[in-house]
């Protein structure tokens, strides 16, 4: 052939089609033909680089390489392919995982299998699968890799708990169980209220289950949040954001490394809307486990740091990391480093910076879109410095959106508020308030609040006027914003129509709906007595002023006094109806009752003798209280009257008239003769048990209030509990609301106050007590 | 049965992988020794990162995220030796070490390479089987151990244009196989 052939006719030579003639005679032409010998070496190399086939054969290391030795031990670690098909798709990556990767309920998936079973004990009950020592096993609330989790009921402290128990696989592997246990105890010393508590981690013992036992959450986790409405609000990203830091700070403070925050790990609280975290820890259990026996699970990698992704040791600006990873998913409904594989993830991780949140959802602010992109810095000390920072910066971007409750502040350790006075907010958006700053961010946000529902008697500047009153103090004020505001002693089974402090202040008692009397530890926030007082509501309940007793009143018409060491009945009182009203008189010697029927009583509280009692006409007494010196009572109820009694003869020496409805409470000064009442409508009515004068109105703004009280020694405030869950502090120089309490969902029944330790409590219809510092007010109550 | 297949697939992981990164490190002027205490760094911060063997199967971007957490130890390694380099002499402080680790363009296309090479010896063993042994034999004196075409011609009797043709065939079978091979890891 004397032409040369086409690149076709080439390539179809290479491919061995053409027919055995053309083959043959093309084959001699390209032993001469230079020009086609490299053509056709062309067409069949084709992006290779040349060399690459020469080179293949020096592609495995030298026989006496060290490589060999390295990969004869790689090779001893056996593997165990994750039975997941394939994981490609990001929604799969997303699986949701009740911490360490234990799927959420599906469908079903409530019946146990026989191996879940073995390590349960058959239950007596048919109401329950199954006990593990003393816990009734409800139900599957979710299951993973790690282990199962359990709802399941502890019969002596009568609650429902959530129960993780260590997968069959890992109960052998005394590694995992050292370690699953060692991280249990470590989160169990966090004690915070954006955290889930752990009450009990099972003993280590030869043959025994390893097990966690926590609080079991009535909500749903982020993800499923995220799920339902994505992108979320802005304000609704930076307040649960803020939660999430102020959570994770704790868990910091105490050297704790959380290593898997992610929305699947994340709880909201049904009644609450608050925040809990999970799973503290609980990530690395499988760390080592997966390197060494089989049974691997993968969880999400999606809110990974580069730092994990890199298999490099983490701390605290890991987790600070996924914090942006989960806020930038929230305030988008994107993933920031969504890809078809985890690998795929993982790398967007390390290289690549996503578009900023406010580009893709225009409706985020600058200052969190900001924070979101300065939390997912791919090198640590580019992050925020600490969590603490973090929330503080939450919390006043949360404050742009308008006034928050200080409960919705979440209390930051207290090393990072000390931190507070010297350091400059990462976002400073204080502008709108700027210049009476002195403690920084947190304490804006509660300042703010604190200010921002003031009553309309207001005609000063208020924002001055609490500046000063912060500021007089002559300290920055860095503690007051530590300590205020805090606890929630929730989940009473029922509204919580009453409450009192102990004498110690420790402990507060609490009458509930369902008919119980509730001690709780404050500190603790545990409840360490609990008890059946009265059939149906217990409406009232008040610590004697000096001895260890306490009174109780309810639906069923008893008045009872208890011995507050035996919890036995030193004296009951039957009354014609069901008794809201009762008090002590101030030296101890007498107790106050009254009833829907109208009728008051007085009792010897060493006897138990009635000693003397009057019946009102056409009404209901709701209120009572003694006067300061014991010599006058207060009572009020459905005939919008109050009355004043002389304590000893019942005989009534004043009575008031203004209120447009029925008196729910009323309440005596502690060192004037001024009453006040509040009830049916907003409006609070002041007196003067002296003079017979009406003092002052002070026009509310939350519909009906349920409780009255003063406050402070010095009885120059007063507190109103509302109907909506607010609860208000007013001056009563000026007529003013100095303070607002928000974070109750339901009306405000009663209060009490810590004299010493400037706490107040309040109590509400939606099951909580909330124990308030109020240190940041000290010179407005004391 | 599901273990054996699963540790064969470990197995392969471990050599294509790392052979990669052994021979990549290398070729960035790491001794033997070195080398090989780098492939095991790396494997142990991937094990870190993720549990074991889920990556043999979710290839995707793999090999970029392994090329990272390489070069990531690879600085490591230049920054200790630059180190001592420096207690030595420290006159000399921007060491030529250094600055091979950040190349990044040529390093990426040198990761790749040793990639391909590595898939290259994978697609070797499987071709060779599957080709006739005469054939294989042309191919391999003139394409490997490049031997000219006449001492192929004289050693396997075979013409000129033959040796060629069996040259391209089995260039062409190993290019598609490399390409199926990449397709499968990416």
């Amino acid at each position: 052939m004397k032409t040369c052939p086409t690149e076709e006719q080439l390539n179809d030579l290479i491919l061995g089609v053409l027919p055995e003639a053309i083959a043959s005679e093309l084959t001699e032409h390209l032993g001469d033909c230079s020009d086609c010998q490299i053509a056709m070496q062309n067409i069949a190399t084709g992006e290779v680089r040349p060399e690459v086939f020469a080179d293949s054969i020096t592609a495995a290391p030298p026989r006496n390489s060290a490589y060999w030795d390295v990969r004869q031990s790689l090779s001893g670690l056996h593997p165990a392919l994750i039975n997941q098909e394939a994981l490609p798709a990001a929604s799969r990556l997303r699986q949701t995982v009740l911490g360490d990767g234990t799927d959420a309920p599906q469908p079903g998936s409530n019946q146990l299998s026989d191996d879940e079973l073995t390590f349960l004990q058959p239950s007596d009950d048919p109401a329950f699968v199954g006990h593990l020592q003393d816990f009734q096993v409800v139900r599957v609330i979710g299951r993973g890799g790690m282990g199962v989790v359990f709802e399941a009921f502890d019969p002596h402290l009568h609650r429902s708990v959530a129960i993780k128990v260590l997968g069959k696989k890992f109960q052998q592997d005394k590694t995992a169980i050292e370690r699953f246990c060692r991280e249990g105890r470590a989160a169990a010393a966090i004690s915070h209220e954006h955290v889930v508590p752990m009450y009990q981690v099972s003993r280590i013992e030869e043959g025994e289950i390893a097990f966690l036992v926590m609080q079991l959450i009535d909500g749903k986790t982020l993800e499923d949040c995220v799920k339902e409405r994505s992108p979320m609000a802005a304000d609704e990203v930076a307040r649960i954001g803020m939660q999430i830091a102020a959570g994770l700070s704790a868990a910091h403070e105490s050297g704790l490394v959380h290593r898997d925050i992610k929305p699947g790990n994340i709880l909201i609280e049904h009644a609450t809307s608050r925040v809990k975290l999970t799973d503290f820890g609980l990530a690395r259990i499988t760390d080592d486990v997966r390197l060494t026996k089989s049974g691997v699970l993968l969880g999400t990698v999606l809110y990974m740091s580069p730092e994990q992704a890199l298999g490099e040791p983490v701390d605290d600006r890991s987790d600070l990391f996924s914090l942006g990873a989960v806020l930038y998913e929230m305030s988008t409904g994107k993933s920031a480093f969504d890809a078809p594989t985890p690998v795929g993830v993982m790398k967007r991780i390390m290289d690549e910076t996503p578009a900023t949140p406010q580009e893709v959802n225009s409706n985020i602010g600058t200052p969190l879109s900001e924070l979101i992109m300065q939390l997912l810095s791919k090198e640590p000390k580019r992050r925020p410095d600490s969590a603490g920072q973090v929330a503080r910066a939450l919390a006043s971007i949360v404050t742009e959106h308008g006034p928050i409750s200080p409960l919705q502040v979440p209390v930051v350790a207290s090393s990072e508020v000390r931190k507070l006075s010297n350091e400059h907010s990462i976002v400073s958006r204080a502008s709108s308030i700027a210049g009476w700053i002195v403690a920084g961010l947190l304490l804006t946000a509660i300042a703010i609040f604190i200010v921002a529902d003031r009553g309309d008697r207001t005609d000063a500047n208020p924002v001055d006027n609490v500046s000063v009153t912060l500021n007089s103090k002559g300290r920055k004020g860095e503690d007051v914003t530590a300590q205020f505001p805090s606890v929630v002693l929730g989940d009473n089974p029922g509204p919580v129509w009453s409450i009192d402090f102990s004498k110690d202040g420790q402990t507060i008692v609490a009458g509930v709906g369902d008919g119980s009397v509730r001690f709780w530890n404050i500190q603790r926030q545990e409840v360490v007595r609990s008890f059946n007082a009265h059939a149906g509501n217990v409406w009232n309940v008040k610590f004697h002023p000096s001895l260890d007793l306490f009174a109780t009143a309810g639906d069923d018409s008893w008045v009872k006094l208890w011995d507050g060491e035996t919890l036995g009945v030193k004296h009951g009182w039957k009354l014609d109806n069901t008794v809201r009203a009762i008090a002590f008189a101030p030296d101890g010697k007498s107790l106050a009752a009254a009833d829907r029927d109208g009728q008051l009583h007085i009792y010897d509280v060493t006897t138990g003798q009635e000693q003397n009692m009057i019946e009102l006409d056409h009404t209901t007494i709701l209120g009572i209280d003694y006067s300061a010196g014991g010599t006058s009572i207060v009572a009020a109820g459905s005939d919008k009257m109050v009355r004043v009694f002389d304590a000893e003869t019942l005989e009534e020496r004043q009575n008031f008239d203004g209120h447009e409805g029925p008196i729910y409470s009323v309440a005596f000064a502690k060192n004037s003769p001024l009453i006040a009442s509040v009830g049916f409508k907003s409006d609070t009515w002041v007196w003067n048990a002296d003079t017979g004068e009406t003092v002052m109105k002070l026009k509310g703004f939350d519909g009906d209030n349920w409780g009255v009280g003063f406050v402070g020694e010095s009885s120059q405030h007063l507190l109103t509990g509302g109907q909506g869950g607010t609860t208000r502090l007013w001056s009563l120089k000026t007529g003013r609301n100095i303070a607002t309490f928000k974070g109750h969902t339901a009306a405000v029944h009663d209060f009490a106050f810590d004299a010493k330790r400037k706490r107040i409590a309040t109590s509400s219809r939606d099951g909580s007590i909330r124990v308030w510092d109020t240190q940041a007010i000290e010179k407005l109550v004391d | 049965m599901r273990d054996r297949t699963d540790d064969a697939a470990w197995q392969q992981f471990l050599d294509l992988y790392g052979q990669t990164i052994f021979q990549f490190v290398r070729s960035r002027g790491l001794q033997d020794a070195d080398a090989a205490d780098l492939v095991q760094e790396v494997f142990r911060r991937v094990g870190n990162a993720i549990g074991r063997l889920e990556y043999a199967k979710q290839k995707g971007g793999f090999r970029a995220w392994l090329f990272t957490i390489t070069r990531n130890c690879l600085n490591t390694y230049f920054r200790k030796k630059q180190r001592t380099v420096q207690g030595i002499n420290d006159s000399n402080p921007g060491s030529t070490l250094g600055q091979l680790a950040n190349a990044s363009d040529e390093l990426d296309e040198r990761w790749e390479l040793e990639f391909q090479r590595q898939l290259m010896a994978k697609a070797v063993e499987t071709i060779r089987a599957k080709t006739e042994p005469r054939t294989w034999a042309a191919f391999e004196m003139v394409a490997i151990q490049n031997q000219s075409v006449d001492e192929a011609v004289s050693a396997l009797n075979m013409s000129r244009g033959a040796i060629y043709v069996a040259r391209s065939r089995v260039t062409n079978k190993l290019r598609q196989e490399v390409k199926r091979l990449m397709d499968e890891e990416s």
